[in-house]
């Protein structure tokens, strides 16, 4: 081998033999160290996504985490979560198929790190409310994952940038003023999404965010996020405002 | 210091007055740090502001002697009043169907009138007293909302009164307290919310006007605003029309330029917009519009927002 690749036939570390050293489903990652169990190692990769689980092993061998475990099935993650000592957890792949690791993880009372494979806040914002402690893009630097995965270990939470504006624009009547400059100054002018129109819509006729969820078969908290975005856009603080302004531009119907 | 001073008799009258209003007094649990005021204004039915309840569906309420479910039946967002039905068991229901609160027809508030402002907490019944400090006439809101009369209160609020009773001194509730731009207090009047309460007995929900169009500003130069006889330097164009809507069915096109509603000049999006929300679905406007360089006359019957 040898690079994390693929495994080949014959030569990779992900032989058969070696699942004997754990519940079935789990392969150790480094090579077999026989140390008993309720040893610490430093993460827990939990993935049933096998090209994502190379990629990301790869960048965490390169930020210098050559301790993983990896569990591809939740069943074999909530078997490790019981055995070992550790809690630092990091599931991933496409929204929503990583839901079943993160439910484990925050069951068993871990820190679960969601490496996401394309950029939706929605599934970022739905990690977020299921108890995730970071919500990232997958493709982030080696080196930013180690310092958030470090910062999950300290017990803070980590997001993408791009969140920011959604929490404290979600959150405007606490941090006032500070919350328009930092998420609306550079940011006018951009126009809605078909979705954005139509859940303002839906605002305007005065459907509560559940009534939205119903119509459109989202959740609620989907909802909530379009609407963060909406808010953002618009620079609006209520709902009122951003009918007001959706008007106003041209971008919903009177 | 004599027991009858005027000072005492002062004291208990103003909070014998209070007293009165607070079995009125709602709390309203939005989450776990946001509690609201609202106005128990029939048995099962409770006033509060609708920027407050954004888009909440289900509340629970804190009265006097009960803990309620509420579910949010009309947001109203511009005039700021929302409408929550308590959901109280069937033989209360049918109890208490007929038995709203008469209350005096409104009278204008006059500026400098004492007032109060009764809310309530999950600590419990709160009180302010203040000055009407602006009473004006019947205004719209800036989002098209008609609202009976302007009122501005003098008083030390804070957002737990949101949505909380203003009661005069003879302890009628003439408004209700609502936070408005500028850190100002507005109080929105009685019969403004009598006119909400109404629509929504009438169709069981509260509908919103809607004719199908979206309105772009245009910018006019001097010779075009002179050749059209505009005062205004903008005038408001059709940049889409919603399929099946009343502005499709009475044939508004794409470009159109809007010139008068109603005979009233439309003066710019904003103007259209408030006109229109101000308007009943049902009825009929008249629009005056330019099409191709010719004006044309075009009614429309107002109808009202898709729900779903």
């Amino acid at each position: 081998m040898i690079s994390h690749g693929r495994p080949t036939a014959g030569i990779s570390r992900d032989e058969p033999s070696e699942r004997l050293q754990g519940p079935p489903g789990v392969k150790p990652l480094a090579e077999p160290t026989g140390r008993p169990h309720g040893r610490a190692v430093s993460a827990i990769l939990a993935t049933a996504d096998e090209p994502f689980r190379n990629r990301v092993r790869e960048r965490l061998l390169a930020a210098g985490y050559d301790d993983l475990e990896v569990a591809e099935l939740p069943a074999a993650l909530a078997d490790l979560l019981r055995e070992t000592k550790q809690t630092l957890v990091i599931v991933g792949g496409t929204w929503p198929d990583p839901q079943a690791f993160l439910r484990v993880a925050v069951n068993a009372g871990a820190l679960p790190l969601v490496l996401l494979e394309s950029s939706a806040f929605e599934a970022e914002g739905e990690a977020l409310a299921m108890g995730a402690r970071a919500a990232l893009q997958s493709d982030i630097p080696a080196s930013s994952l180690a310092a958030a995965l470090a910062a999950v270990d300290a017990g803070l939470i980590v997001l993408e940038p791009s969140a920011r504006a959604l929490l404290l624009s979600a959150n405007r009547d606490r941090f006032g003023p500070a919350a328009d400059a930092l998420t609306h100054a550079p940011r006018k002018g951009r126009p809605l999404t078909s979705r954005e129109r139509q859940i303002l819509g839906l605002v305007a006729s005065g459907t509560s965010n559940k009534g939205i969820a119903r119509a459109l078969s989202v959740s609620a908290n989907t909802v909530k996020f379009h609407l963060a975005a909406v808010f953002d856009k618009l620079n609006a603080a209520t709902r009122a405002e951003a009918v007001a302004e959706a008007i106003r531009r041209g971008e919903l119907s009177l | 210091m004599a027991t009858n001073s005027l000072l005492k008799q002062y004291s208990d009258e103003r909070a014998a007055l209070v007293q009165n209003a607070v079995s009125k007094a709602a709390a309203i649990v939005l989450g776990r740090r946001r509690v609201l005021s609202g106005i128990r204004w029939r048995d099962d039915l409770i006033v509060t502001a609708a920027e407050a309840i954004g888009g909440a569906e289900r509340v629970d309420i804190r009265l006097d002697a009960d803990d309620l479910e509420a579910q949010v039946i009309a947001t109203d967002l511009t005039t700021d009043i929302a409408l929550l039905r308590v959901n109280s068991n069937p033989a209360n229901t049918t109890a208490n169907a007929t038995s709203g609160t008469p209350r005096p027809a409104p009278s204008l508030l006059r500026v400098g009138e004492t007032i109060a402002v009764v809310g309530r907490t999950l600590r419990g019944p709160t009180a302010i007293w203040g000055t009407i400090q602006l009473a004006g006439p019947a205004w719209s809101s800036r989002r098209g909302g008609k609202i009976d009369q302007r009122i501005e209160l003098d008083v030390g609020f804070d957002p737990s009164f949101e949505g909380a009773a203003v009661i005069d001194t003879s302890g009628n509730i003439v408004a209700m307290a609502v936070p408005g731009p500028y850190h100002r207090v507005l109080g929105i009047p009685t019969a403004t919310i009598e006119t909400v309460v109404a629509k929504v007995d009438q169709f069981g929900h509260l509908p919103k006007p809607y004719i199908g169009i979206r309105l772009q500003p245009l910018w006019l130069d001097d010779e075009t605003r002179s050749r059209l006889g505009r005062k205004t330097r903008t005038i408001a164009a059709v940049g889409g029309v919603d399929a099946g809507s009343p502005a499709e069915n009475a044939h508004i096109e794409l470009g159109d330029l809007l010139l008068t509603l109603d005979g009233h000049a439309a003066d710019s999006v904003n103007d259209m917009a408030r006109r229109i929300a101000s308007a009943t679905p049902g009825q009929t406007i008249t629009l005056e519009v330019l099409r191709g360089g010719k004006p044309l006359t075009v009614t429309v019957q107002i109808g009202e927002r898709p729900r779903h």
